[in-house]
């Protein structure tokens, strides 16, 4: 609801986390507002008044006592909601890892994203595997695999309109998954200060249908560009346009 | 005791004033004779510090070479393709990815030519000994005739060829270099102009031993 009418959800997990948002948002926003308004009310209502002196309250007593004590049978059963529904989520994401249709690696280095795809063999490892730099390719309703690695410092992957966010540790790799919902282009993000590039560090993934993945695939394979221009690597053109217009965007707030 | 509101009024408009004059303003990074505005150079320069070292000497541990004193051309050449994505942008180049997004801060034409010529100005450091196994000067005499075709008989490079100096960069960097153009990690991208060259020239050098005594040889050449 909140999270959703600021970014769009591309994920099957995204109206997940976004509800979870929006239960905590509800049930501590809405305390916090009635908190803070008897907290300046009463600071209003009981200013210095000349002639009345100022009570010393030690807060024993059970007349008073008995504001503090009610307050907390809301906090405990809020703070139960919260965890059962956390828990869920998070098992739902992050332990339950279903079948995975394709497996992507993705891997963060000071200060870049380097993809590897499968290629038309949908394995990877294989010679038509295709490696991109700062450009994830993957397809809608298309259950993938993410195996996470760095290779110097911490970094974390984030996919904002995935709700996706998985740190990424040297010496190690991490698999996750997502599966998404929808076509477009959108931010891939390090959420991890990573060194002085950390800022500049941002990728693109690009959801598309199907047909439209199949054929991205067909033309980026090793084999085919090695056919078409040998030599060639995959053109970045559309990467750079990318970062250098944030560049700009940021430059010119 | 608290603060009297016009006490605190004053207090909040000087940070403002602090931080808005902070943020400074851009200065022109050509002089007005056309020659590099050496204090805009010096001022970006801050950024290449955090890994190519306070002097320009580089640090191998960043992957970062010796830059102090490199000519401004080729320095301004290397910032454009870094930018334009020719060089740095592979899976395989670590050194170059790290790169890449620094050439991005340096906006503009203008900005790359006074930060090449502040680089220019900066007194060559002498290189540490870093290869494990330097080879032999000798052997590498022969091989060195390909590349003193460009970079010239003495390695002080030659801006006509596009060539730049040999003698006085690092030795990690210069065998990684060469170690990139022999699998292509460097100089096979598309709109690059030298490098498909530079990919043919280091055919001849046959393998690790053979790069070894080519750099040992262009060691000998620094006087």
């Amino acid at each position: 609801m909140i999270i959703n009418s600021l970014i769009p959800a591309a994920s099957t997990y995204a109206g997940d986390i976004d509800q979870l948002f929006d239960v905590i948002m509800l049930l501590v926003g809405i305390p916090f507002l009635i908190s803070s308004y008897l907290f300046f009310a009463f600071i209003f209502k009981f200013k210095k008044k000349e002639g009345v002196p100022a009570m010393y309250i030690t807060g024993t007593e059970h007349k008073y006592m008995k504001w503090i004590h009610r307050a907390h049978i809301p906090i405990l059963t809020f703070d139960v909601i919260i965890v059962v529904m956390a828990v869920n989520v998070w098992y739902d994401i992050k332990q339950d890892l279903p079948e995975a249709n394709s497996t992507v690696k993705v891997i963060a280095q000071q200060w870049a994203w380097t993809f590897v795809h499968p290629g038309p063999d949908n394995v990877l490892d294989t010679a038509d595997d295709i490696v991109t730099i700062n450009e994830l390719h993957v397809s809608k309703d298309r259950l993938y695999h993410y195996k996470l690695e760095a290779l110097d410092v911490l970094h974390n992957f984030s996919v904002p309109v995935f709700r996706l966010k998985q740190d990424a540790i040297p010496g190690r790799v991490i698999t996750g998954w997502f599966e998404p919902t929808m076509t477009g282009e959108f931010d891939i993000q390090c959420a991890e200060i990573c060194g002085i590039g950390h800022g500049l560090m941002p990728a693109r993934i690009h959801i598309e249908s199907a047909s439209q993945h199949a054929a991205w695939v067909a033309e980026n394979s090793p084999l085919a560009v090695a056919a078409l221009s040998p030599g060639n690597t995959i053109n970045t053109i559309n990467t750079i346009n990318t970062v250098e217009t944030k560049i700009e965007e940021f430059a010119a707030r | 005791m608290s603060a009297k509101p016009t006490t605190t009024l004053i207090t909040f408009a000087t940070m403002a004033l602090l931080v808005f004059m902070s943020i400074g303003f851009p200065s022109p990074a050509v002089a007005e004779d056309g020659a590099a505005d050496l204090a805009r150079g010096q001022k970006l320069f801050a950024l290449c510090t955090q890994c190519h070292s306070a002097n320009g000497g580089g640090d191998s541990s960043f992957l970062a070479p010796a830059i102090a004193g490199l000519p401004a051309w080729y320095v301004e050449n290397q910032l454009k393709n870094f930018k334009s994505g020719i060089r740095g942008l592979h899976a395989e180049d670590r050194g170059g990815l790290r790169m890449y997004p620094m050439s991005l801060w340096i906006r503009d034409e203008a900005d790359q030519k006074a930060l090449a010529g502040y680089i220019e100005s900066m007194p060559a450091v002498a290189t540490k000994r870093e290869i494990a196994h330097p080879g032999d000067a000798t052997k590498g005499v022969g091989y060195y005739a390909v590349c003193g075709a460009c970079h010239a008989a003495d390695g002080t490079g030659n801006k006509a060829m596009s060539a730049p100096p040999l003698v006085g960069m690092s030795d990690w960097y210069l065998f990684s270099s060469i170690q990139k153009y022999k699998t292509k990690v460097r100089g096979s991208a598309v709109g690059d102009v030298y490098g498909p060259a530079m990919i043919g020239m280091v055919a001849t050098l046959p393998n690790d031993d053979a790069i070894r005594d080519v750099i040992a040889h262009i060691q000998s050449l620094e006087k």
